[in-house]
């Protein structure tokens, strides 16, 4: 994890997708949750290796792909920076999904499900009732 | 790099150099322990004067008596000390480095092989040669009077190798031992095993060589003037009567009828024995066979050392 | 293998055979590391990893063969100053404390090479103060330690050897973090030995495959993953094109990995894209060598 970006790469070793896109889907989903906003810089190549142990080349290949879908910009020199957010509704981030989804979050903390239990329980109802919807990760 | 041999090395180099001093403060109070205690009897002349007989039973008796044990220490430790820095200060040198695999950390930095060696043997062997003469000379200053009142020469064992060069020549050869065997054996204690047993092999061999290397002397004493006991300057070795017609006649085969109240000389002469005759090696050989012995070690110590060299070189 | 004769190659194996003895540790091995790689030599305990590594610092020496490290023969000169090798135990003065480790470092590496400064630095990034003795150091905090000092050497080619092994997972993260942060910056070519693939699979482009005393198989893992397929099913057949690297049969079922021998294979070639532990299990288990013609 790299600690005082904006953006918070992890590797999911067993999942089968290539590094390089998962990392480009981290960048997508801080895009859209809003915690990366145009102007904001990504972290380096060297802090991104460093954190999470993966090849440069792997930064670089995801940093490009980013670059060619128009989200973000390399500035020679000065690194990479956000273009575009991700659109979305407002309401999502501050709004009353977000608070109503903290209370459910609360719920299940106390009903004593772990952390591994609500991610599984909620991919699994995102699975079920988006079904048939293409997602861009 | 003189200082990481040093930094690894430290503990041992100490613990020579403690033993040194605790030495060469034992050799000092010795002698003038042995002087106070000279003077308060009024034997001092004993410990001057090398044609005074105080072995005997009158004069420096108590003197002699209280003293010979401790002499006798401190020569034994002395002898014994000296290859025992060369031991201390190489058992560790090499053997820990290829114990402790640090040979790989080492040996990939950007120091050639050759300057780890010279420094490796360098930073150690000096100290221990420089140790084996500071203990040589203060074995020299205090066991002198002590040499004169028990009139030992140098050329017996234990007198042979205090004086002169031999202890520097003995350190070598214990190091060297050490330094190659460290080369070749991955533990410290094999290396410390090997060395001692092999210089005393080496010492050994050197000791039961030493009084054949030169001719002895010999000295034919009229049977008429033997009295039991003769002075000869240098190392007993051994003695024969001879017969009337110059045949040798062993010790074992005259004198066995000789009755108890009988003088012992007029017994032998009744038994046709016409001369004592003694063998021994003079004290005037004291350098020639300083000079081989140390010479002997020394060839041998390069030899050894230049294995550990050419060994080292391929270390890994 | 040929491709980056070209670009000039940080380290080249020629036909390099080691004896012990006896007996054989390799045979005719060879292969080069194009500069700035990240390579996993992956094999096997016992196949002769170690030994490949320390031929290349000079702590051992071929039988026969060469190898060329940064344009030197280590056989001949010892250790390239370009060159800094951690062995697998990591060793250290275990009596020094972590200051002494370095200026041993410096006194070892005269002629201004050597970057005291960055490997105090990286052992401090490490929280490893440096009145520590080496002795009382955890594995992981050792590994740094002799990591930073490699990396003081300011190294043109990092061999490791075993870097991970017996380490807990967060330092084996910190210990390739720190590697591929100088990679990063440093454009430095990394060799780094394993027997776990998925240990290093994410931290490496690279991949030398040692088994039964030979390289099996070298070349850019992406450029291998694409020149391999696997077939499955109960009657597998191969095109013309292709080589059976290894097939093993469970019953009707039959799994294949094959080598494509007009690459890249497009997104019509049958079968799928193999993933690196498939490649290299498939490869350490084939019946002979990387030639799996006869088969």
């Amino acid at each position: 994890m790299v600690w005082g970006w904006r953006v918070e790469f992890r590797i999911e070793r067993r999942s089968g997708v290539p590094t390089y896109l998962q990392l480009v889907a981290q960048v997508r989903r801080a895009l859209r949750v809003g915690a990366l906003a145009p102007g904001d810089r990504l972290p380096t190549a060297r802090a991104v290796v460093e954190a999470i142990a993966i090849n440069p080349n792997t930064v670089h290949k995801a940093y490009r792909e980013l670059e060619r879908e128009g989200l973000v910009e390399a500035r020679p020199g000065k690194g990479t920076f956000v273009l575009h957010a991700l659109g979305r509704p407002d309401s999502v981030t501050d709004g009353v999904l977000r608070t109503r989804l903290e209370d459910w979050v609360n719920e299940a903390v106390a009903a004593g499900l772990t952390v591994d239990d609500v991610q599984a329980l909620f991919a699994d109802v995102v699975e079920r009732l988006y079904r048939g919807e293409r997602t861009d990760e | 790099m003189i200082w990481l041999v040093w930094r690894r090395q430290r503990a041992a180099l100490l613990l020579g150099a403690a033993l040194v001093a605790v030495t060469v403060v034992a050799l000092v109070v010795a002698r003038l322990l042995l002087e106070s205690r000279a003077a308060s009897l009024g034997d001092s002349a004993c410990l001057t004067d090398p044609a005074l007989d105080c072995t005997g039973w009158g004069r420096g008796r108590e003197l002699y008596d209280s003293f010979l044990g401790p002499h006798r220490f401190l020569q034994f430790w002395v002898w014994a000390l000296v290859p025992l820095l060369g031991l201390i200060v190489a058992a560790t040198l090499f053997a820990r480095e290829t114990e402790e695999r640090t040979v790989g950390f080492v040996l990939t930095q950007s120091v050639s092989r050759t300057r780890w060696w010279t420094t490796n043997i360098a930073t150690t062997l000096l100290p221990a040669l420089a140790g084996a003469l500071v203990l040589g000379l203060a074995a020299r200053w205090a066991l002198a009077p002590f040499e004169t009142l028990f009139q030992q020469g140098r050329i017996g064992p234990l007198g042979f190798e205090l004086h002169g060069i031999w202890l520097p020549a003995s350190v070598l050869i214990s190091f060297s031992l050490a330094a190659a065997l460290g080369t070749w054996l991955r533990s410290s204690l094999a290396v410390v095993v090997g060395t001692v047993l092999g210089w005393l092999v080496i010492f050994a061999v050197l000791v039961y060589t030493r009084y054949d290397i030169l001719p002895s002397s010999v000295q034919i004493v009229p049977i008429g003037e033997y009295d039991g006991t003769v002075d000869v300057d240098g190392l007993a070795r051994d003695m024969a009567f001879r017969g009337a017609g110059g045949e040798m006649i062993p010790p074992g085969e005259v004198g066995a009828g000789c009755g108890p109240q009988e003088n012992y000389t007029a017994c032998l002469q009744r038994d046709g024995v016409v001369a004592a005759e003694f063998e021994y090696q003079p004290e005037s050989n004291f350098w020639p066979l300083q000079l081989i012995q140390s010479g002997i070690a020394i060839v041998l110590s390069s030899v050894l050392l230049g294995s550990s060299y050419v060994r080292a070189r391929r270390l890994g | 293998m040929n491709e980056y004769e070209a670009t000039d190659p940080v380290l080249r194996y020629d036909a390099v055979s080691k004896d012990f003895g006896r007996r054989e540790a390799l045979r005719d091995c060879s292969f080069a590391l194009p500069r700035g790689r990240v390579a996993a030599l992956v094999g096997v305990n016992g196949a002769g990893k170690t030994t490949l590594l320390r031929m290349a610092v000079g702590l051992a020496r071929p039988s026969a063969g060469r190898i060329d490290v940064l344009g030197e023969d280590p056989a001949a000169t010892g250790t390239p100053a370009g060159v800094s090798y951690v062995a697998q135990d990591k060793p250290l003065y275990r009596r020094f404390q972590v200051r002494e480790m370095l200026r041993a470092a410096a006194v070892l590496n005269p002629g201004g090479r050597w970057d005291g400064a960055h490997a105090a630095s990286l052992i401090a990034d490490a929280g490893i103060g440096v009145g520590q003795r080496i002795g009382e150091l955890s594995a992981g905090q050792r590994a740094r330690v002799a990591i930073a000092l490699a990396l003081g050497r300011r190294p043109g080619l990092l061999l490791l050897d075993e870097p991970l092994a017996e380490l807990d997972p967060l330092a084996r993260r910190e210990i390739m973090g720190t590697v591929l942060a100088a990679v990063t910056e440093t454009g430095m070519t990394v060799l780094l030995s394993s027997h776990v693939v998925t240990d290093i699979e994410d931290a490496c482009d690279h991949l030398v495959v040692l088994g039964d005393r030979r390289v099996l198989l070298d070349g850019g893992i992406d450029e291998l993953l694409a020149g391999h397929r696997i077939h499955s099913g109960p009657a597998t057949s191969t095109a013309d094109n292709e080589t059976v690297v290894h097939r093993s049969t469970r019953g009707r079922h039959t799994v294949a990995l094959v080598r494509d021998h007009t690459p890249p294979a497009g997104p019509e070639a049958s079968g799928s894209t193999p993933t690196l532990e498939e490649l290299v299990v498939a490869y350490l288990h084939a019946p002979t060598s990387s030639d799996a013609e006869a088969a």
